[in-house]
C-alpha cells in the first residue's frame, strides 16, 4: 500500500481501473440476471428458446472488465523487466547525441517510477595545473635495505592496495601535510641507527611558491618505483593570481574547489626519487590496485545529462601522460542496457614500466566497493529501482529491494576489458564481501536495514555473473552482516544485533553451499583475517559484560569447520567516562599480521577520565604475540609521547628485519620486535612549517 | 403456473415432454394420480398416452385464445396472430407492427393495442413501443442504466428508464 501512497499517479490509475471493473462486474451481473429471467419467462410461455450467445457476451464483458488491469500488469511487467536490472545487452555509442538519447530513453522508462541511485555525485570544476617539485637533498643514501619487511595488509596476496604508510625494507614512505615523507629506516650496514628523514616530496608551484593543491591520497612502492596517487584541487594563496580571499585579511591559504581528476606521480627509486612519469586521469577516484608493474585505477565522473545545454564531449574520460592527452572514442564507450546512464566509470590499466595506458569506459552506474583478483576487477554499487505495484502484484522477486550491480572487468597486464554486468539482491559491506575462487565470484549481501525484513545471503556467481547458488537467511532475525572473509573453499560471515553468530560456510561445491558450523559469542567482529588454515583473527567490539563497549580481539579456532570455537581473546573495556577506538576495526591496512614472526599489531587509542587529571588521551600500537600453544599474548603497547601537550596519534606499525617502526603524526620510532616498548631510535618528522617553510611567514 | 405431481422417477421426463415450467404460484396441477388433486387449483388428470393432447391443452392455457391484429402494407391488408409481432412502434403518425421480415401499419392507437394485448405477454418499454417478450433474443444492460433489447429479427428496442421497473416485473414468473 505504501507503494501506492508514494505514487499518486499510479494510485489514481489503480482507482480508475478498479472503479471500471466494479461497474463492469455490476453490469455483467445485471445482464446475466435479466437474461436468466427472460429465459425462464419464455420457457413458461412455452416458447422454445434456443441457446443464445449469453455466455459469449458475458465472456466478452468480463474480458473488457479485466483488460485495463491486464494492460497495467503487462505494461509493468514489460517495463520492469527492462529496468529491473541491467539486461547485459551492450548498447552502441557513436557520439554525444547517442549518450543523451540513451539518457532520455532511460528517463522515459523510469518516468513512472521513483528512482534512487545511491552514488556520490560531485560537481565538475576547472582544475589548475601545478608542477610537482622534488626536494633537493644532498643525502647520499645508504646501503641496501632488508628483504624482511612488512608489506601492506592486503585482501588478495599479490594484489597491492594503496596505503598512507609503506615500507620497502629500507625507506618508510608516509604522507604528511600533502607532502610525501621519505624516511630512511634501515640498512643492512647501519641497521636501525640510520633512522632519519631522507627526503620530502612536496607539491609546490615553482613561480608562486604556493602549494599546487595536489592532495595525496595514497602510496605504492616496489623495487623500482614510488607511486604517489592523489587529486588536484584548486588552491589559492597570496600571489597565486587567483581571486583574493573575500574575508579575513590574514587568511591567505585555503582549499577550494572539487577534485575531478586523479594525478599519479611515479618516482624512480634507483635515481634518487627523480620524477619519471606523471599521469593525469579524469574522474573522481574510486579505487586503485597494483599488480607488479601494472597499476589499475578506477574513476567515476558524474554526467549532468539533465542540463539542457550539456556538451558530452567535455565530460569524456581522458588521460594525460607527460602532457599528451588521449580521450576515449565514443565507439569505445560501453553502455549496458538497463543501467542508469548517470556517469562515466573508467577503468585505467597503467604499465608503470612502459607508460602504456589502457582504458575501458562504462556509461552507467558506478560503484563504491572494489574487489580485484589477479584476473578481474569487480566494482559493485547499489541500484535502487523502486518499482510501484511490485508488492501489490507480488512479483516473485520483489523489485523494491536494494540490488547490488557488479561490473566485471578482466585484467591481463595493463589491458582492461569489460566482461559483463551482474546483479544480486542486497548491498555489500566492503571489499571483503567479495572473493573470486576457481572462476566463481562469491558475494555476501544484506537486504533491508532493520527488523524482520533483513536477509543476509551469500551468492555464488559463475564467470558470466549468473547465479549458481545462494545461501539465504544467515543470522538471526534483525541481524546484519558485520564482517565477511572468504578463504579458499570456505566463507566466514559474522552477523550481529545482540550476539555474534560466526558462520562457517562450506563453498567447496559451488552449486551446493551450506552452513557447516556456527559459533555464538557476545560482541561482534568487523574484520576477519585468516591466520593460516586453522585460525581466524576477528577484530571488533565487545566488552567483559557481554556488551559492545570495548575493543575485542578474538582468535577463532576453525580447524574443525563444524565446530568453530574461540581460541583466544583480549578485551579492552572502555572506562566509565572514556572511550577506546581502533582504526583496525574498519581499516585492514592498519593491522600488521606476520605469522612467521607471530605478530599481530594494531593501533589503539583511549581517552580516560579521572577527577584529578580530567581526560587523558593515549594513542599507541597494541602488539601481540600469537602462536598455537600460548594463544594471544600482549607483548606491549607502543606509545610515542606520554601526557603530551598535544595529541600524538600513532597510526601505523611496520617491521623491517628485527625492528618495529611505529608511525605517528610527529615521529617514526623504532623498537625491537622482541621488546616493543623500548624505543631504540626515533626521528621527528618534519612539521608543517618544515614542509612549507617558504610559504609561512 | 404449473405443478406437476407424478411419480418421482417420471417427473423429469414428463416435465420435458410437456415443456412446462413449474412455479410456486401455480394455478394448474397436472397429475397422473387422482389422489394428488388439489381442491383450490385446476387439476388435470391424465394418462401417459394422452401427453400430446395435454401438451396442446397446456398451450391453450398458457397462450390463451388466439388474437388477430389487422394491419396493411404495400401488398394489401393482413390479419396476423398477435404472438407473431416482434414489437409495435409509433413511427411518425403511424403505428407500425413489426413482424420478423415485414412491417404492417396498424390503424389503432398504441394504447389501444396495449389494452388489447394486456394478457398476451407484451410489455410497454417506452412511450412509443410495446415489445413481445417472447420475441426478445437478448437483453443488454447499457451504461446509461437503460436496457437494450435485441429482438429475434435483429432489431433493437430500448427500455426507457421509467418503464424499467415494469419491464423487470413482467419478466418475473
Amino acid at each position: 500500500m505504501l507503494f501506492l501512497i508514494n505514487n499518486p499517479t499510479l494510485l489514481i490509475v489503480s482507482l480508475v481501473v478498479i472503479g471500471f471493473m466494479v461497474v463492469m462486474i455490476v453490469k455483467i451481473y445485471k445482464e446475466y440476471d435479466l437474461n436468466r429471467l427472460l429465459r425462464n419467462k419464455q420457457s413458461a410461455m412455452r416458447i422454445a428458446t434456443p441457446p443464445t450467445g449469453m455466455f459469449k457476451r458475458i465472456g466478452a464483458l468480463a474480458g473488457a472488465a479485466l483488460a485495463p488491469a491486464l494492460v497495467v500488469v503487462v505494461a509493468l511487467t514489460l517495463s520492469s523487466a527492462t529496468t529491473l536490472q541491467p539486461s547485459g545487452q551492450l548498447h552502441a555509442v557513436n557520439d554525444g547525441d547517442d549518450i543523451i538519447a540513451i539518457y532520455n530513453d532511460f528517463q522515459d522508462k523510469m518516468s513512472s517510477y521513483q528512482v534512487f541511485t545511491g552514488f556520490w555525485r560531485n560537481s565538475v570544476d576547472e582544475v589548475t595545473d601545478g608542477a610537482p617539485e622534488g626536494a633537493d637533498d644532498d643525502y647520499s643514501g645508504g646501503d641496501e635495505g632488508s628483504d624482511d619487511y612488512s608489506e601492506t595488509n592486503t585482501q588478495v596476496e599479490g594484489v597491492d592496495e594503496m596505503d598512507n604508510v609503506i615500507t620497502d625494507g629500507k625507506y618508510i614512505y608516509s604522507i604528511q601535510y600533502n607532502a610525501v615523507l621519505i624516511t630512511l629506516a634501515y640498512t643492512q650496514g647501519g641497521g636501525v641507527d640510520v633512522l632519519d628523514n631522507y627526503k620530502t616530496i612536496e607539491y609546490v608551484d615553482d613561480t608562486t611558491e604556493c602549494p599546487t593543491g595536489f592532495y595525496v591520497t595514497g602510496l605504492y612502492a616496489d623495487d623500482d618505483h614510488l607511486v604517489v596517487i592523489g587529486s588536484q584541487y584548486e588552491y589559492y594563496c597570496e600571489g597565486s593570481g587567483g581571486p583574493e580571499p573575500a574575508y579575513e585579511e590574514d587568511f591567505y591559504y585555503y582549499w577550494y574547489g572539487y577534485n575531478n581528476n586523479v594525478q599519479i606521480f611515479v618516482y624512480d627509486k634507483n635515481d634518487d626519487f627523480a620524477l619519471v612519469s606523471e599521469y593525469e586521469l579524469t574522474g573522481d577516484l574510486i579505487g586503485t590496485r597494483k599488480i607488479g608493474d601494472d597499476l589499475y585505477v578506477i574513476t567515476s565522473e558524474y554526467l549532468p545529462l539533465s542540463e539542457d545545454d550539456i556538451d558530452v564531449d567535455e565530460y569524456l574520460p581522458n588521460f594525460t601522460i607527460q602532457g599528451d592527452t588521449t580521450t576515449v572514442d565514443y565507439q569505445d564507450i560501453i553502455y549496458v542496457d538497463g543501467t542508469s546512464p548517470n556517469s562515466f566509470t573508467t577503468f585505467y590499466g597503467i604499465d608503470l614500466a612502459t607508460e602504456d595506458v589502457d582504458m575501458e569506459v562504462l556509461l552507467g552506474d558506478n560503484g563504491y566497493n572494489l574487489y580485484v583478483s589477479h584476473d578481474n576487477i569487480y566494482l559493485v554499487g547499489n541500484i535502487y529501482y523502486f518499482v510501484p505495484m511490485a508488492d501489490v502484484l507480488d512479483f516473485e522477486e520483489p523489485v523494491a529491494e536494494t540490488k547490488t550491480a557488479i561490473q566485471k572487468v578482466s585484467i591481463d597486464g595493463n589491458d582492461v576489458e569489460y566482461v559483463t554486468t551482474g546483479t544480486v539482491l542486497g548491498y555489500t559491506l566492503n571489499q571483503f564481501s567479495m572473493d573470486e575462487h576457481d572462476g566463481y565470484l562469491r558475494i555476501a549481501t544484506t537486504t533491508g536495514w532493520w527488523g524482520d525484513d533483513i536477509n543476509n545471503r551469500v551468492f555464488i556467481l559463475d564467470e558470466d555473473l549468473e547465479e549458481v547458488a545462494r545461501i539465504e537467511g544467515l543470522g538471526k532475525p534483525g541481524e546484519t552482516i558485520r564482517s565477511v572473509r572468504f578463504v579458499g573453499d570456505y566463507g566466514y560471515v559474522v552477523t550481529f544485533e545482540q550476539t555474534d553468530p560466526f558462520y562457517v560456510i562450506n563453498l567447496s561445491d559451488p552449486e551446493n553451499p551450506f552452513t557447516e558450523g556456527e559459533l555464538e559469542i557476545p560482541g561482534f567482529s568487523t574484520y576477519l583475517q585468516p591466520l593460516g588454515a586453522d585460525y581466524m583473527l576477528g577484530i571488533g567490539f565487545g566488552d567483559s559484560q557481554g556488551g559492545t563497549d570495548g575493543l575485542k580481539i578474538s582468535i577463532y579456532d576453525i580447524s574443525d569447520k563444524t565446530n568453530p570455537v574461540v581460541f583466544a581473546e583480549d578485551i579492552f573495556d572502555y572506562s566509565e567516562f572514556g572511550w577506546g577506538w581502533s582504526s583496525a576495526t574498519y581499516n585492514h591496512k592498519d593491522i600488521l599480521v606476520d605469522l612467521g614472526k607471530g605478530i599481530i599489531a594494531l593501533p589503539f587509542q583511549t581517552s580516560i577520565w579521572s577527577s584529578t587529571t580530567g581526560y587523558r588521551y593515549t594513542s599507541g600500537i597494541l602488539v601481540y604475540d600469537f602462536n598455537e600453544i600460548t594463544g594471544l599474548t600482549q607483548e606491549g603497547f607502543i606509545t610515542h609521547e606520554q601526557a603530551a601537550e598535544e595529541d600524538v596519534y600513532v597510526y601505523k606499525i611496520k617491521f623491517i628485519d628485527q625492528y618495529f617502526y611505529t608511525v605517528s603524526n610527529k615521529y617514526i620510532k623504532a623498537s625491537l620486535i622482541s621488546d616493543p616498548e623500548t624505543i631504540v631510535n626515533e626521528v621527528a618528522l618534519p612539521g608543517y612549517e618544515d614542509v612549507y617553510d617558504t610559504q609561512i611567514d | 403456473m404449473f405443478k406437476l405431481k407424478v411419480d418421482k422417477t417420471e417427473h423429469k421426463i414428463l416435465k420435458e415432454r410437456l415443456a412446462i415450467v413449474e412455479t410456486p404460484k401455480y394455478k394448474y396441477v397436472i397429475t397422473d394420480d387422482k389422489t394428488q388433486v388439489e381442491e383450490d387449483k385446476i387439476n388435470i388428470v391424465f394418462n401417459h398416452a394422452d401427453i400430446p393432447k395435454i401438451s396442446s391443452l397446456l398451450d391453450l392455457i398458457v397462450k390463451g385464445e388466439e388474437l388477430y391484429i389487422t394491419g396493411y402494407n404495400e401488398f394489401g391488408q393482413k390479419s396476423v396472430e398477435s404472438r407473431n409481432f416482434q414489437y409495435f412502434i409509433v413511427d411518425g403518425d403511424d403505428l407500425v407492427g413489426v413482424l420478423h421480415d415485414t412491417r404492417l401499419i396498424i390503424r389503432m392507437k398504441l394504447y389501444e393495442v396495449e389494452e388489447l394485448l394486456q394478457d398476451k405477454d407484451f410489455i410497454r418499454v417506452s412511450k412509443y413501443c410495446i415489445v413481445n417478450i417472447g420475441k426478445i433474443d437478448y437483453i443488454r444492460s447499457a451504461l446509461n442504466s437503460k436496457l437494450d433489447l435485441l429482438m429475434k429479427n435483429g432489431d433493437h428496442c430500448e427500455v426507457n428508464r421509467s418503464y424499467l421497473k415494469d419491464f423487470k416485473t413482467a419478466l418475473m414468473l
